[in-house]
């Protein structure tokens, strides 16, 4: 028996290395060849996993291989244009203009009511409102609305927009997130400043404190000391007012 | 990760894989081949003595070869089924006891036996389009 949880230890690392190697994209995001290499990685790891009579070896010589493998084709997608074609596939138009591309919705082996359900899934109703549909090749449809069906931007509203900054989650669990409150641009003090006025007494008391690209810094106490959420409006690196 | 083309971490995964794939190309043939022929002919060389009814000569014969087989025995069971290995330990181990009791028809099916596996498990690593498919 420990011989088999070794095992399985072994094989986990080596697929969880391998699998962080070849790209670290959520399942949905995935080409259909790395689905299918991603796939063959897992059952090739199982045989030698639970069973004790195999050698280990027998999992790890193809798992490399198709690391190998799966690397080499990825480095020539990189370099050249018809290794990307030939293993990624192309992106098909399957609405141009609001005109619905019957050839290419036949080629993708598409209906009218996938694309349909494809547009519901974005949020678009009306096949009139879709000015281009593409299929990209990991299978996502990209859709262009119609001008007057398009969200307009602070840009074209001439409203002034918020300044672009990323969120940064500063607490969690009593814990102080040094290296975000460093990319904020903030210090410990002024955090603890912060955590006083939201009424946090030390910062076990803090179930969170995120601060949002608005610059709007939502703190939650504990459970055991409340539980209130707080925000605080922040300006620049050291003056902040209260809401 | 780095989005460049080819990052240094993969590079030096692709290395280090490339490296262990081809240790495993050549080590454990090697050590099949060199432990088969010793068995493949310690073994011929038994048949040999039981038909001239040397039984002594042959105690030792078997002896020689079934410690040749245990000293690569661990080291194979890296690299090879080890219900091939537990075969041929088992097969090996029977033989020794038939010359024991100097059974002489049992003990030739077995040492042919006995070459049929080591055969077998040399050929395992032979790179062949019948091994292939």
């Amino acid at each position: 028996m420990l011989i088999l949880f070794v095992r399985v230890i072994v094989l986990y690392l080596l697929v969880f290395f391998v699998l962080r190697l070849t790209g670290k994209r959520q399942l949905s995001e995935l080409q259909p060849f790395d689905l299918v290499v991603t796939l063959l990685i897992a059952d090739l790891a199982s045989e030698p996993a639970s069973n004790t009579g195999v050698p280990l070896i027998y999992g790890i010589v193809p798992i490399l291989a198709l690391f190998l493998l799966q690397q080499f084709i990825s480095f020539l997608s990189l370099k050249s244009e018809g290794v990307r074609k030939l293993v990624c596939g192309q992106s098909v138009v399957l609405v141009s203009r609001g005109v619905v591309q019957e050839i290419a919705l036949r080629g993708s082996r598409y209906t009218l009511s996938d694309l349909m359900e494809q547009l519901r899934s974005k949020d678009v109703f009306e096949l009139a409102d879709v000015e281009y549909a593409i299929l990209e090749t990991n299978g996502e449809l990209s859709v262009l609305l119609k001008g007057p069906q398009q969200t307009p931007t602070y840009q074209a509203l001439h409203i002034p927009s918020p300044e672009a900054r990323p969120p940064f989650m500063l607490v969690q669990d009593g814990e102080i997130h040094h290296e975000a409150l460093s990319q904020a641009g903030y210090d410990e003090t002024w955090l603890h400043k912060q955590l006083k006025k939201g009424g946090a007494a030390c910062i076990d008391d803090v179930f969170f404190a995120f601060l949002g690209s608005d610059g709007i810094l939502h703190i939650q106490r504990k459970h055991e000391t409340g539980g209130e959420a707080v925000y605080i409006h922040t300006e620049k690196k050291g003056t902040e007012k209260e809401k | 990760m780095s989005p460049s083309a080819f990052t240094r971490i993969n590079l030096a995964a692709c290395l280090a894989a490339l490296a262990l794939l081809l240790f495993l190309f050549i080590y454990p043939r090697m050590v099949l081949t060199e432990l088969s022929d010793r068995i493949c002919a310690g073994a011929n060389e038994l048949i040999g003595m039981i038909e001239a009814g040397d039984w002594a000569e042959a105690n030792a014969g078997i002896n020689a070869v079934n410690d040749a087989f245990q000293e690569k025995k661990e080291r194979l069971k890296l690299f090879l089924d080890h219900e091939d290995l537990d075969e041929l330990d088992a097969t090996l181990m029977g033989c020794r006891r038939l010359i024991e009791v100097q059974e002489d028809k049992q003990i030739l099916f077995e040492l042919e036996r006995v070459i049929n596996i080591a055969t077998y498990l040399k050929e395992i690593e032979v790179f062949t389009v019948y091994n292939l498919f």
